[in-house]
């Protein structure tokens, strides 16, 4: 029995102190994951290098949601505190299992906890369930795909099933899975409302780690064997959208947790589409650039969840009743909380030295390179695909400014730190580190983009113009721009350009307050943030008019809306059909059947 | 049908400033000074038409036709004017007015005149109404946002210190007075020339 099996029983066990003390509880899940981080750095063995990598992002985010929670949970429900710890151990399984039926028990074990978690907060029976029933969704489908592999190869290990004839059918299904948890587009209404509506630890940890396990699921099976063009091809094309679309609601949105919501929805949209590239590059013969996009795939995995994770725990402190942002108190935050603010949010608008950056840089670089490829359709997919990731990214910083404006930026003024400000700078501090000095990532990710591609991805690190060997990111093969020389070129033009106006004074300013009409509105409104966004894309946010005629997307939508509605009500009237109860309990009773499955198997092991 | 009426019916925009029709001429003031006026617009034995509301309760025998604008510190602009307009407590005739300005008749939009939405970005202040107490701040915090260099012309009876016993210039300097009650568009096309340095003659 490994170490790390013990910890994933630590994390299961700790589910059951809340009964005596929540504060506890989240007290040994910090331990647990810092003991998690310190072996998955120091003593790597017996774990794979994919899951390692995977579980060492997971284990950043939770030891950091894990300090946060022991200052943030003092008024919610026991149960919040179990699920949190449980779900942490269902992922952990997730990450260190070989087959498949472990990994669905992970699998539920996770959805289940976080449903439970959900519905600690009052009022939110509505989007658990919708959490719970997307989540199962995604379970059956993976489910299929797995049983469908099973049983055609007889084996349940992944291994087992490399050279199976149904590959690519069992492929799409478990994938589409995945990405179902990864809310791609059209299923990506459940995460905003789900995520937004959480106890913002839960949230965090949804948003961040949960998400990424269904990227983990994703690699997992594209390792063991690579799928068709056309799986490729989809998910470029639904990841595309799926970025746009998040892109543009994280934007108008001025719901203060909505927004890191559906800022996940853009990421995981713009990993799919990359997962997607990957796809397409192998097959067309391109291993560099494979390999290249798979890195882009891992490294903005990692910007995502850190930044996103620190991002939600911050919008936790912002919040208060109505959770919009003119209602942003002052003195929430500490001088640290602000900075973390700042960073998270720097970081997911890509801005430098952040992780966000480069990751941006790097996904970017590896979806515009299409005219490596020798296929014309492929290419314009491609460049189609790059370029709405690219608008992506600009939109993105609509929304982070927003973010930090009108959120992190009022919170501040709190005297005295508390134990959540040992998260934050934990957290702050691996952004940087990683940001500014990324190659040691480079280097866990070594063994996925090899097993992948055949190439390393320290093949990527380079050195030139005095900058010290593999200390620079070059696009070795396909390109001459770095991101190093990017930043400095930016950087240096602005404060030269600066420079030349204020020191030649061509610049005269006049400091002169907005004109509000007249009217006493000294604050500029969060709507106005991104009201041209608002205004000119009507017919994307349903606000444009005209003549009281339905616009066909009102009309998808009135369908979606029903469509879900009756499907709610078809399952409201199943369930009442079925088990005439509370739905927590019941659902209490299938996370404790899936916990003895899991006791089960760590005996069996 | 549209455009066969226009058609026949030709241009309707106004020739003015080159010509001036008699209807768009401004009303008549009284042919003699009054003796007495309730509003204020006498002072020692001379009528200020600046105050002139038209009321004809001086029964003296109107007919003239006076343009008056008195425009002190005109701006040097060879081309295009942008004037921001303050409504700071009127009855809205002179709004009425001013609209006109922007429609297919008057269309200063062809003399270089542009309305803008906020004060940032005005050459000129156009000032319409008694201040009340409340659009007082306003009218000042408007007269602070606007950009050097600035102007603020004043419209109508009203404002000019007639019916009330406030006027704009206690509270902003001004720099030019169209008479009025309200005044014509043709007058305020005149006052806001003669402000941008183009007279209209």
């Amino acid at each position: 029995m490994n170490v790390y099996y013990i910890i994933t029983l630590g994390f299961a066990l700790a589910s059951l102190l809340p009964l005596a003390s929540r504060k506890l509880t989240y007290w040994t899940d910090a331990a647990l994951s810092a003991l998690l981080l310190g072996v998955l750095l120091f003593k790597p063995e017996s774990i794979d290098g994919t899951a390692r990598y995977f579980a060492l992002i997971s284990a950043i985010v939770w030891l950091t949601a894990s300090l946060y929670s022991v200052d943030y949970d003092d008024h919610y429900p026991r149960t919040l505190a179990a699920s949190f710890s449980m779900a942490i151990a269902g992922m952990l399984l997730i990450l260190l299992t070989e087959d498949a039926v472990t990994f669905l028990v992970g699998w539920e074990v996770m959805t289940v906890a976080s449903y439970l978690g959900i519905t600690a907060k009052e009022k939110e029976g509505r989007n658990a369930y919708r959490f719970l029933a997307f989540g199962e969704l995604s379970a059956l489908l993976i489910l299929a795909g797995f049983g469908l592999l099973s049983i055609q190869s007889g084996s349940v290990h992944f291994s087992g099933w490399k050279g199976s004839p149904l590959w690519n059918v069992a492929f799409f299904l478990a994938t589409l899975g995945f990405a179902v948890k990864m809310a791609i587009f059209p299923f990506h209404v459940w995460l905003p409302k789900a995520h937004g509506n959480a106890p913002a630890n839960l949230s965090a940890q949804l948003s961040a780690v949960l998400t990424l396990m269904g990227l983990y699921g994703m690699v997992r099976m594209l390792l063991i064997q690579r799928p068709a063009d056309w799986i490729g091809v989809f998910f470029l094309l639904f990841g595309g959208l799926t970025a746009i679309l998040g892109a543009a609601y994280a934007a108008g949105t001025d719901h203060v947790k909505k927004l890191p919501g559906y800022s996940t929805v853009e990421n995981d949209g713009v990993l799919l589409a990359l997962f997607g590239g990957a796809v397409v590059a192998l097959n067309y013969g391109n291993a560099t650039l494979a390999a290249f996009t798979l890195l882009a795939l891992l490294f903005f995995a990692f910007a995502h969840s850190v930044a996103k994770g620190l991002l939600f725990l911050i919008a936790g402190r912002l919040e208060n009743g109505t959770g919009r942002f003119p209602e942003v108190v002052r003195g929430r935050l500490s001088l640290l909380g602000v900075l973390a603010g700042y960073a998270s949010a720097l970081s997911l608008a890509g801005i430098p030295p952040f992780p966000g950056f480069l990751g941006e840089w790097l996904g970017l670089e590896s979806l515009l390179q299409s005219f490596k490829l020798p296929d014309p359709g492929m290419r314009i997919l491609l460049m189609l695909v790059g370029s709405l990731v690219a608008l992506t990214a600009g939109i993105a910083g609509v929304a982070m400014s927003k973010m930090i404006t009108h959120g992190a930026q009022k919170a501040g003024g709190r005297k005295g730190y508390g134990v959540e400000d040992a998260g934050y700078l934990f957290a702050v501090s691996v952004l940087l580190l990683v940001g500014i000095l990324p190659g040691f990532l480079f280097g866990l990710v070594n063994p996925t983009v090899e097993a992948f591609s055949g190439l390393k991805a320290t093949e990527f690190l380079g050195g030139a113009l005095g900058i010290k060997g593999g200390f620079l990111v070059v696009a070795k093969g396909f390109g001459g721009i770095s991101p190093t020389y990017l930043f400095l070129i930016v950087s240096l033009s602005a404060l030269g350009t600066y420079a030349v106006i204020r020191g030649a004074g061509i610049l005269k300013t006049r400091h002169v307050r907005a004109w509000s009409g007249g009217l006493i509105n000294p604050e500029y409104p969060p709507i106005a943030h991104s009201a041209i966004l608002l205004v000119t894309e009507g017919w994307l946010y349903g606000t444009r008019e005209e003549s009281g005629r339905l616009y066909w997307k009102e009309r998808f939508s009135l369908a979606y809306d029903r469509l879900s509605k009756g499907y709610l009500s078809f399952s409201e009237w199943f369930r009442h059909g079925l088990m005439r109860g509370s739905d927590s309990v019941y659902v209490a009773y299938i996370l404790l059947a899936a916990v003895s499955v899991f006791l089960y198997l760590l005996w069996a092991l | 049908m549209w455009i066969i009426k226009g058609l026949r019916k030709g241009v309707i925009t106004s020739d003015y400033p080159k010509k001036v029709s008699d209807e768009e001429l401004p009303p008549s003031f009284p042919l003699e000074t009054p003796k007495e006026c309730p509003f204020g617009a006498v002072k020692d034995g001379k009528l200020d038409p600046k105050k002139c509301l038209n009321c004809r309760l001086c029964n003296v025998p109107f007919g003239r036709k006076l343009d008056v604008d008195d425009v002190r510190n005109p701006l040097d602009f060879k081309r295009s004017l942008h004037v921001f307009f303050l409504d700071v407590g009127t009855c809205h005739a002179c709004n009425r007015e001013v609209a006109q300005l922007q429609g297919p008749y008057y269309d200063v939009h062809r003399l270089g005149i542009f309305f803008t939405p906020t004060p940032k970005h005005a050459d000129v202040l156009l000032v319409a109404g008694c201040p009340t107490d409340g659009m007082v701040p306003v009218l000042k915090e408007a007269y602070e946002l606007m950009p050097e260099p600035k102007r603020v012309l004043v419209l109508g009876a009203c404002a000019n210190g007639s019916l009330c016993r406030r006027k704009v210039e206690d509270f902003v300097p001004v720099d030019g007075y169209v008479s009025g009650c309200p005044p014509s568009p043709v007058q305020i096309i005149r006052g806001l020339l003669k402000m941008a340095g183009r007279d209209a003659e």
